[in-house]
């Protein structure tokens, strides 16, 4: 005989208890949605004022109290900055970056295979190296970089900026591909030599394909430290080879007011191309972190 | 097809004192099916991988269809293997892996594909060609890692342990679509297990691996019934062949007071080798639990030799049944395991009478643990 239960009264202490525990998980989820919404909106609002103030007039950008949500647009900061050396900075930044992709790439894929596949004397000394010097600041290196790239005559040239910006990406880049082939078991790569594959055919025809989403992965990062980096852009190049960052930082003269409007309409040029090269391969980059964090 | 033959192939992996593979001498028939069993770190996969050319040879030489292979390349050897894990290609659907080392070897895509198609035909796979790895069962992956093999043609097929990923029901399908397949295609296959219920169901020949020595190579039936030493013959049975070290008085060894005599030619070899003890062997099937009133240990009127023991254990598996007990041996007692009619099987603490059918009892020297007598 089944019990009877009053009508809207939950008779059962069992489940009224995880009726209770739901309920104060719900709480706290949306207690944390709140807090994650709050953070999210403190870290958007820069790069919400950086693009309706790159799009204000003059006198809306000077107005008191500041205009959050302005009224009239112009395009005139965009043509001004866009006239005042955009260009050649976008291509310098453009061909740093990818040759500091395209170098690190190499050289980090053949590393990484070396140290997750090959058993060899020091090993274990050379990955403990590359951790230690990943954890020297970046600025730290700047003066003997600096110095050794005088005697060798590049000085104020691209290469210079190039070299520079390699040699800090390589222990991240070698660390986190070397995590993506080890990922990749062995016996995939012998099933293809007793496939009729060399070595090397092996590798392009299995180890790559397999391996390609962390080296996207790893891209993003050589990038975006070749797109950013301003210290060493600085002191390396000239006036003429000067990259995004250094371009932007010349908005600010001493001399004269600084011009709000062209240097927001300068970053969000600056920034544009960063998110564009994200877009494209942000499916494959999720893809390669996920290879990467599980194993499989 | 062709014969594989090891001659006194030898592999050290660096750091290691002793080799993981030492001194094999082996033929494998041409259409053999050859399974090579072991425990762990017996050097059966390493035996595999040289033949492969996975691992280095560091001395001897290894022949792949009279074709000396020692030094050369794994694409060089004509051989298809199936790894443990199957190591399918995770970017290729079904279809490319199969066809993988056949454009390797350049094949024309319409001889390629038809091949393909066979194989799958074969194998039950044609609904899944176009998947990917992932998206498959691991018995699909099996037969895909297999399907990858076939469609080879190759020399021989080495296999690495294929079943053990698999369930136990599937794994006593495959074992049987394995057989099935070597038979109807005749391909050299060399088979790695550590499980000997499959090398014995499997194998034409077995052949038992320990510490990288190759222990004896026969047919499953000669490995039973007449196992060259002590590590063999308790590797080969399930359960394991009863083994016990027993005083010896120059026809019989004793178990507690009840002589069991020795089959002659191993009682004579035995004697002329001088020993006082020995290591006697009773498969659980040569001891039989005898109907009838208990009697202390005593030899029966028609000369079989009976034990008087307590069962400690009862196993029944449905089919069999296996009963643990001791037997009283000096102020000790000796485990041994004999098979029970599973219908009428005894309780645990029970006494019962277990007869020793002596002409199935095997002979070891305990100092060498080689087999004494024939």
């Amino acid at each position: 005989m089944s019990a009877i239960v009053p009508v809207g009264v939950n008779a059962d202490p069992v489940n009224r208890t995880a009726t209770r525990w739901g309920r104060g998980r719900r709480r706290t989820s949306r207690a944390a949605s709140i807090a994650a919404i709050a953070i999210a909106l403190v870290w958007l609002f820069p790069v919400y004022w950086m693009i309706i103030s790159a799009f204000k007039n003059e006198v809306d950008l000077e107005t008191t109290p500041p205009q959050f949500f302005p009224t009239r647009f112009t395009l005139s900061e965009f043509t001004s900055a866009f006239h005042d050396g955009f260009l050649s900075a976008l291509w310098v930044s453009i061909l740093v970056s990818l040759t500091v992709v395209a170098f690190s790439m190499v050289l980090a894929l053949f590393a990484s295979l070396a140290v997750a596949r090959f058993r060899f004397r020091g090993r274990a000394f050379l990955l403990v190296l590359l951790l230690v010097f990943q954890m020297v600041p970046f600025e730290a290196l700047l003066i003997p970089i600096f110095i050794e790239l005088n005697k060798a005559g590049l000085v104020f040239t691209i290469p210079a900026l190039i070299i520079a910006y390699i040699a800090p990406t390589l222990p991240f880049t070698i660390w986190t591909l070397r995590g993506f082939v080890a990922g990749v078991p062995t016996e995939i790569e012998e099933a293809a030599w007793t496939d009729g594959c060399s070595r090397t055919a092996a590798f392009w025809k299995v180890l790559f394909p397999l391996i390609a989403p962390g080296l996207v992965a790893t891209s993003i990062f050589a990038y975006i430290l070749a797109w950013n980096e301003f210290a060493y852009a600085n002191v390396l190049t000239n006036n003429a080879d000067a990259t995004l960052p250094v371009w932007l930082e010349a908005f600010i003269n001493p001399s004269r007011p600084i011009p709000w409007g062209e240097l927001m309409a300068g970053s969000v040029l600056f920034t544009i191309p960063v998110m564009v090269f994200f877009l494209i391969i942000q499916r494959r980059l999720s893809a390669g972190m996920t290879a990467g964090a599980v194993k499989g | 097809m062709a014969t594989v033959e090891y001659q006194h192939a030898t592999c050290v992996y660096p750091g290691m004192a002793s080799p993981a593979v030492d001194d094999l001498d082996l033929r494998i028939e041409d259409g053999e099916l050859m399974v090579l069993v072991g425990p762990s770190g017996s050097g059966k996969s390493t035996a595999l991988r040289m033949l492969a050319g996975l691992e280095v040879v560091h001395s001897g030489e290894i022949t792949i269809g009279g074709r000396v292979v020692t030094s050369a390349a794994p694409k060089a050897r004509d051989i298809a293997m199936v790894f443990q894990s199957y190591a399918l290609y995770p970017h290729l659907t079904v279809a490319e892996n199969m066809a993988f080392p056949l454009k390797q070897k350049r094949v024309p895509a319409p001889e390629r594909q038809q091949r393909v198609l066979e194989a799958a035909r074969l194998l039950e796979l044609e609904p899944y060609l176009d998947r990917r790895p992932r998206q498959l069962s691991g018995g699909q992956r099996q037969r895909v890692a297999r399907g990858r093999a076939i469609v080879r043609q190759p020399q021989a097929f080495l296999m690495d342990e294929p079943l053990s990923n698999l369930d136990a029901k599937l794994r006593v399908q495959t074992r049987a679509e394995i057989a099935g397949l070597q038979q109807r295609l005749g391909v050299t296959t060399i088979y790695v297990t550590h499980d000997q219920v499959e090398a014995m169901t499997l194998g034409h020949r077995v052949a038992v691996l320990k510490d990288g020595r190759l222990q004896q190579c026969d047919t499953p039936r000669n490995l039973y019934e007449h196992p060259r030493n002590v590590f063999v013959a308790g590797f080969v049975g399930s359960p394991a062949m009863n083994l016990d070290r027993l005083p010896f008085d120059g026809t019989a060894a004793c178990i507690g007071d009840t002589p069991i005599p020795l089959p002659g030619a191993a009682a004579a070899a035995a004697r002329q080798a001088g020993l006082s003890e020995v290591v006697l062997g009773l498969r659980p099937d040569s001891l039989t639990l005898a109907a009838g009133a208990v009697v202390p240990n005593a030899t029966s009127p028609n000369g079989t030799p009976s034990l008087s023991c307590r069962v400690h254990l009862v196993e029944d598996t449905g089919s069999d049944a296996w009963v643990h007990l001791d037997a009283a041996q000096g102020p000790s007692t000796l485990r041994l395991v004999a098979r029970a009619d599973a219908r009428r099987l005894p309780g645990v603490g029970d006494q019962v009478r277990v007869s020793v059918a002596v002409s199935d009892a095997h002979v070891f020297d305990p100092g060498s643990g080689e087999r004494l007598g024939d």
